[in-house]
C-alpha cells in the first residue's frame, strides 16, 4: 500500500509551488503569447522536475532523460550555439546597413547590462553570477542562456525566464520609461528616411567580417558570434539554400525545444524558491530599464550637437528584442503624430542591438574571467 | 595595465563590476565603431563604382 501512494508520500508543498509557477508559463505563452516557443517547453519541464521523485532527471542511479538532455545540450554549451546558427540564419542586417549610424544605439541600449551587473553586485552576488545576471539585459534569450551556462549554472533557469519573460514584456516596459524620459516635443520628432543601396557583396562579407575582427578582439566570443556570423552567411550567400533553410526552421525548432524543456528542468523546487530567484526577477526589470535608458539618453546626448535631430526614441529601439522594440517605437511616434514613420529607423536601431547584445555578451564572457 | 588589473583581481565584486563597464561600453564602441566604418566606406565604393559605371 506504501508503494502505491510513493507518489503522494514524496511530494511537498514546494513542488506543488513549482506545478503552479510551470502552469502560469504555460498559460502565459498560450494565452497571452509571452514567447510561447520558449516559455511553454520551460513550463511543462518545470512540471515533469517537480512531479515526485523527479524520475526524469535521475531515478535509482540512472539518468533520466532531462538530465541526459541537460549534459548534452547545456553542459557542453552546445544548445546555445545551435540555438545562434538558427538566430543567424533568420537576422537580416540589411536595415542596419542602409543607416549604419544606427549601429551605436546597439551599443548604447547594452547599458543596462553593466548597471545590472554593478546592482547585482551591491546586492551580493558574486562576480560570476553577477555578470550572468546582467546579460539579462541583453535582451538577447541565447546570449544570456550562453553566459549562464558558463559562470552561474545554478541560476540557469531564473535567469532564463526572466530574460525571455522581459522580452515579452517590452511592449510594456518601454513605453513607460521612454515617456518618463522623454517630452511630447521629442517624441513628435521625425526624421528623414535615408535608403542606401546595399551591396550583395557587403551582406556576404559582413558575416566574416565581423568574426575575424571580434575573433582578435575577444577569442573568449568566437563560440557565440563565430555561430551567428555562420547561419548569417548561409543566408546571405545565396548558395546553400537548403541549409539556410534547415538551420531557421529544423535546427531552430528542434533546438528551442530541446533547449526549453532542459532549462525547465533546472527549476527544481530547491534551487528555484529561493531568495536569490526574487532578486534576479528584479534585476532582469532593472535591466530593460537601464537598457531603454541608456539608449534615449545616449540619443539625448547627440542631440545637443547634431542639427538634424534625433528622435529619442530610437535610441530605446537599440536592444536586442527583436522585432518588438522598434514596433513599440513606432505605435509611440504614431500615437503622436500620425504622420511621423519611424520604423526604418527603429528596426535599425534594433538589429544593431542584435549584433550589439553578442558583442557585449561576448566581452563579458572575455572580460569576466581576467578580473577573476 | 596589468599591475591596475592585478589591482582589480583583489577588490570587492562592486569594483570589478564597475571596471568592468569602464572597460566593456568603451570597446563594444569601438567593435561598433570598426563595423561602421567598414559599412560605410563599403557602401561608398560600391556606389562610386556603380556611378562610374552609370
Amino acid at each position: 500500500m506504501k508503494e502505491l501512494l510513493i507518489g503522494f508520500n514524496a511530494f511537498s508543498w514546494q513542488s506543488a509551488i513549482m506545478i503552479f509557477i510551470g502552469l502560469i508559463l504555460i498559460w502565459l505563452a498560450i494565452k497571452k503569447e509571452y514567447e510561447p516557443l520558449l516559455l511553454l517547453p520551460i513550463g511543462f519541464g518545470t512540471i515533469l522536475v517537480n512531479l515526485p521523485l523527479s524520475v526524469v532527471l535521475e531515478h535509482e542511479g540512472t539518468s533520466g532523460f532531462l538530465k541526459i538532455l541537460f549534459e548534452a545540450g547545456i553542459t557542453t554549451e552546445l544548445f546555445p550555439i545551435l540555438i545562434f546558427i538558427a538566430v543567424g540564419a533568420m537576422c537580416d542586417f540589411t536595415p542596419m546597413f542602409k543607416q549604419p549610424i544606427m549601429m551605436f544605439f546597439g551599443v548604447a541600449a547594452q547599458f543596462g547590462i553593466f548597471a545590472t551587473i554593478i546592482v547585482a553586485s551591491l546586492l551580493g552576488f558574486d562576480f560570476k553570477t553577477a555578470s550572468s545576471i546582467g546579460i539579462i539585459g541583453a535582451a538577447d534569450g541565447p546570449t544570456a542562456i550562453y553566459v549562464a551556462t558558463r559562470f552561474a549554472k545554478d541560476y540557469l533557469g531564473p535567469i532564463s525566464v526572466a530574460a525571455y519573460s522581459y522580452m515579452s514584456l517590452v511592449p510594456l516596459i518601454q513605453p513607460i520609461v521612454i515617456r518618463s524620459m522623454t517630452t511630447k516635443k521629442e517624441r513628435r520628432i521625425r526624421m528623414a528616411k535615408i535608403d542606401k543601396n546595399v551591396p550583395a557583396s557587403l551582406r556576404i562579407g559582413f558575416p566574416v567580417i565581423v568574426t575575424l575582427i571580434t575573433g582578435f578582439i575577444a577569442p573568449m566570443s568566437v563560440p557565440l558570434i563565430g555561430s551567428l556570423m555562420f547561419g548569417n552567411l548561409l543566408k546571405e550567400s545565396g548558395v546553400v539554400e537548403r541549409l539556410s533553410k534547415t538551420a531557421q526552421n529544423e535546427l531552430g525548432s528542434i533546438t528551442t525545444l530541446l533547449l526549453g524543456i532542459t532549462i525547465g528542468s533546472t527549476m527544481q523546487a530547491e534551487k528555484f524558491l529561493t531568495i536569490s530567484t526574487l532578486k534576479i526577477l528584479g534585476l532582469g526589470l532593472v535591466a530593460f530599464i537601464f537598457d531603454t535608458a541608456g539608449g534615449i539618453l545616449f540619443a539625448k546626448f547627440l542631440n545637443i550637437f547634431l542639427k538634424d535631430k534625433i528622435n529619442p526614441m530610437i535610441g530605446a529601439a537599440g536592444i536586442s528584442a527583436f522585432p518588438m522594440s522598434a514596433r513599440v517605437v513606432q505605435k509611440m511616434a504614431i500615437d503622436e503624430d500620425p504622420g511621423n514613420f519611424l520604423i526604418m529607423q527603429a528596426v535599425s536601431a534594433n538589429v544593431s542591438g542584435q549584433l550589439g547584445s553578442v558583442i557585449a555578451g561576448g566581452l563579458v564572457l572575455a572580460l569576466v574571467p581576467i578580473l577573476l | 595595465m596589468q599591475d591596475i588589473i592585478q589591482f582589480i583581481k583583489n577588490e570587492s565584486a562592486l569594483v570589478k563590476s564597475l571596471f568592468l563597464m569602464i572597460i566593456a561600453i568603451p570597446i563594444t564602441f569601438l567593435v561598433q565603431l570598426i563595423f561602421y566604418l567598414i559599412i560605410h566606406a563599403w557602401i561608398s565604393f560600391f556606389n562610386k563604382s556603380k556611378g562610374k559605371k552609370g
